[in-house]
């Protein structure tokens, strides 16, 4: 295969450092919520709302930064509808995620549309553009994979060691940690169970909306109907994959996006494989990955915290 | 510190769960420098009462007096602010956080955004140092044993300053042993005039360790006495209120079939370490066979084994002279056995269902409770509400949660789950641990009953009273291993004991006594 020449392999690979970056950002925010002990499969529904409301007011305002606060501040305020419902009302927290997707997707498009309307040509915004690191960008291999992207995969690069570090050596992360794995002896403790997994669910809430703020404003620079395509799911996937831990999470994302991107690459290249297959070759992956990993695992705790998904009552 | 000074102070506390007053107008004075012991029935408050104090409930009525000043807790946050520190019945610990994280945040955290683990933990081992206790701060709770996690609930309360530190049943999980270190640790904390609140079921321990004892009985205060001028058979008196159970007896040995072959068993703990390491047993109908041994040998690893729950790496189960090695739990029960396991919460019960539910989940499928796929709810119902008087699970009916239950009216709800469909075969572990006396008494009775119709009982304690009240052999377990066994009519304190510390010094005399000593293949 003399297609496949060492830039080839470098175009896939700084291909697949952006496109792990949303993922990064996602499933960071999915570890502090299910580590306090709360499941948000709305994270797709959010991604896509903070997408069109990153797009909105990057477009209108003309301001890059603005919009992904503007995707931040609905992750927010969605996963504080979320956290809403299942901790105080204690609903279902699968139906009430599923239900977080639906809204967010049909929102999202239905927003578009009326914000959008009458364009001839889809509106289109302009990318954060590339910061080449000095020096470091020079490395051969290393340097064009990693060190020639735009600030907002660095920032999502940058965080995985700050959540980390959150979740393992802060008290926050700790009282996180007890609340997600024995909320009754966290509450014995003098915790507020209900505050810390609020505000665990609401970070995962920002951090949902900036990746999908990221996908417009920082990749492709418009906007499309049901622009995820998936990914908060996938996120998931990664989340149960790392066993909650944010440094895995990076492996994760980095093997979708690699999938991803050859997917795309042997497409464009007209290499003769059915495009579906190629496109589902992501998909595939995170699923063989999963299994593999969950085939592996040795003795009964995986990592995930004791009581994912258990609603707490107090008497 | 002088002496004689009033500590804590409740006055009028009353506390109603819906259908039940678990708490009535209660008075109570503890003392500087007191322990203070408190005895009562499955049910009759005394955990409430506790939380109360400890601030995870609040009193519907009355006050709580701490240093003469009144004081209100919203949370446990606030008791621990006033020096109260507790130990719970069923443990709360973080169980993937070693002690030492435990102990930083176990006061709703320090509001520092990086917590001194460093420091925390040399004031922690400090702390183990000065007690007597043997404790790693860096292994987590979850591969603790029960007794080293309580040692790490006390140390977690005096780390926070405890002045009235409460103990809810510490005993009832500790080897004869673990609670003697217990008793030891506690007067070293009498004598720096820390008061204490401790509660048993058994009344030995009331009046060996404690100053006063106060009764209770349906919620209320029967009694207060001076621990000096009292006897255990006047406690029980006020206690029970009625004559001693009549004790049922054992029948004659009926010479019974097989009922349970353990082959050269080998199994892994949650681990992934070999926890028995070739067992070997036989037991027949009609008796009931002793499982001594220091908790942590194996010994649930054992039941899970035999049970089903459990993979077994090498060797064979029979059961009726049927091999069970690979079969699942449900063909096991089907099979005429019985479980009762130790953990009562997880393992057990349902704690979000109701008692009701509880009580048929081995049966919900069959005639009559079910028929051609539909719930029979008359019939179910009738059924518990017979089971609930028969095994007087004290209760406001059949459709309380099982976390609402007392911790002594969940396991009765276990026992008439279990014992009720008439077994072959039962694995009883720990069976009257948090029982009161009448209870204990009501369970030993049903195990011999059972044993008297022909079923073989296989009776797992840490007890060793317990064992060698209703036995008719005695097997001990150590790493793993069975390190021999012995008829219970022949039985030498002694060497049970070098054999539950793994010396087998001892065994090989009582080759020679016991002539019956087929089982034992020790290697
Ligand atoms: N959260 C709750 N909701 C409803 N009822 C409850 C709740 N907690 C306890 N109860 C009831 O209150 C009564 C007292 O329970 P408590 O746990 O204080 O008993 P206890 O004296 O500690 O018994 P044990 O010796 O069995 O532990 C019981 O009848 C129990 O069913
Ligand atoms: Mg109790």
């Amino acid at each position: 295969m003399g297609v496949i020449d060492a830039a080839v392999v470098i175009t896939i690979l700084a291909a697949a450092v952006r496109i792990a970056t949303p993922l990064i950002f996602v499933s960071l925010g999915e570890i502090i919520t299910e580590k306090s002990g709360v499941l948000n499969l709305g994270v797709e529904g959010i991604m896509l709302m903070g997408a069109i409301s990153g797009f909105y007011t990057a477009y209108t305002f003309d301001d890059l930064w603005l919009g992904m606060l503007a995707g931040v501040l609905v992750g927010i305020i969605f996963g504080a509808f979320h956290a809403y419902f299942c901790i105080f009302l204690r609903t279902d927290q699968t139906i009430t995620g599923i239900s977080l997707w639906i809204l967010g997707l049909g929102l999202s498009s239905f927003i578009y549309r009326i914000a959008f309307s009458g364009y001839f040509v889809r509106p289109r915004i302009s990318t954060f553009p590339r910061i080449s690191f000095p020096i470091l960008h020079e490395i051969p291999w290393i340097g064009p994979i990693f060190f020639n992207h735009n600030i907002l995969v660095y920032l999502g690069f940058f965080a995985v060691p700050i959540v980390w570090w959150l979740i393992n050596k802060t008290e926050f992360g700790l009282k996180i940690q007890a609340v997600g794995e024995h909320p009754k002896a966290a509450d014995t403790f003098g915790i507020n169970v209900q505050k810390i997994r609020f505000f665990s669910v609401v970070i995962g809430g920002a951090f949902a909306g900036a990746g999908g703020a990221f996908i417009p404003i920082g990749s492709l620079g418009s906007f499309v109907d049901n622009m995820t395509q998936g990914r908060g799911f996938i996120a998931i996937a990664i989340v149960i994959f790392s066993r909650w831990n944010p440094l895995f999470a990076v492996l994760g994302a980095l093997l979708f996006g690699t999938m991803s991107a050859m997917g795309t690459r042997f497409q464009v290249m007209g290499i003769d494989i059915a495009h579906q297959a190629l496109l589902a070759l992501p998909y595939i992956a995170t699923i063989a990955a999963l299994v593999m990993f969950n085939l592996s695992k040795k003795g009964k705790r995986g990592g995930a915290p004791g009581s994912l998904a258990v609603p707490y009552e107090k008497e | 510190m002088s002496e004689n000074e009033t500590l804590l102070k409740l006055e009028g506390i009353t506390k109603r769960f819906p259908g039940v007053t678990a708490n009535e107008k209660i008075d109570l004075e503890l003392e500087t420098g007191e322990i203070r012991c408190l005895l009562g029935e499955n049910g009759a408050g005394k955990s409430t009462l506790m939380n109360i104090i400890y601030g995870l409930l609040q009193p519907d009525e009355g006050k709580i007096l701490v240093k003469g000043k009144e004081v209100k807790f919203h949370s446990p946050r606030d008791a621990i602010n006033h020096g109260i520190g507790m130990v719970h019945q069923h443990f709360m610990l973080i169980p993937t956080f070693n002690p030492v994280e435990n102990v930083v945040i176990g006061k709703g955290g320090t509001r520092k955004i990086m917590p001194d683990i460093r420091g925390a933990e040399k004031k922690f081992v400090d702390l183990a140092k000065k007690y007597d206790m043997n404790l790693n701060p860096k292994t987590k709770i979850w591969q603790m044993s029960v007794g080293e996690q309580q040692r790490v609930e006390i140390l977690k309360a005096l780390y926070h300053g405890a002045e009235i530190l409460i103990l809810d049943e510490p005993t009832s999980v500790l080897t004869p042993k673990e609670t003697e270190h217990l008793f030891k640790i506690l007067r070293a904390l009498k004598e720096e005039g820390c008061s204490i609140i401790f509660i048993t079921h058994k009344l030995w321990e009331a009046t060996t360790i404690s100053d006063k004892i106060t009764v209770l009985k349906q919620g209320k205060v029967i009694d207060t006495v001076e621990t000096k001028s009292t006897d255990a058979k006047s406690l029980s008196w006020m206690l029970v209120g009625r004559k001693e159970i009549q004790k049922i007896e054992k029948k004659g040995g009926i010479e019974g079939e097989r009922i349970l072959e353990v082959d050269n068993v080998w199994a892994r703990d949650d681990k992934g370490l070999d926890a028995l390491k070739g067992i070997s047993l036989e037991m027949n109908r009609g008796e009931i066979l002793g499982l001594a041994g220091v908790a942590g040998n194996g010994q649930r690893e054992l039941a899970e084994a035999i049970s089903g729950l459990r993979p077994v790496t090498k060797g064979k189960i029979k059961l009726k002279g049927k091999e069970i090695t690979r079969c699942n739990p449900r063909r096991i029960q089907k099979m005429g056995a019985a479980y009762i396991p130790e953990d009562r919460i997880h393992c057990g019960a349902g704690q979000n269902l109701t008692i009701k539910e509880n009580l048929i989940l081995k049966k919900y499928y069959r005639e009559p409770f079910s028929r051609k796929g539909f719930l029979q709810f008359p019939k179910i119902s009738n059924h518990c509400a017979n089971l609930i008087d028969d095994y007087n699970v004290v209760c406001r009916g059949a459709e309380t949660l099982g976390k609402q239950l007392s911790g002594g009216n969940l396991q009765k709800t276990i026992l008439a789950r279990e014992l009720d469909a008439e077994p072959d075969f039962i694995i009883a572990e720990q069976p009257a641990s948090g029982l009161d006396i009448g209870a204990g008494e009501f369970v030993q009775n049903q195990l011999i009953k059972s044993r008297n119709r022909g079923a073989g009982v296989l009776l797992i304690s840490a007890n060793l009273d317990e064992i060698l009240l209703i036995s008719d052999r005695v097997a001990v377990i150590f790493e793993g291993r069975i390190m021999g066994v012995m008829e219970a009519d022949q039985v030498d304190i002694g060497i049970i004991g070098e054999w539950m510390l793994g010396s087998d010094g001892g065994k090989k005399n009582a080759e020679k006594e016991t002539e019956s000593l087929e089982e034992e293949k020790v290697q």
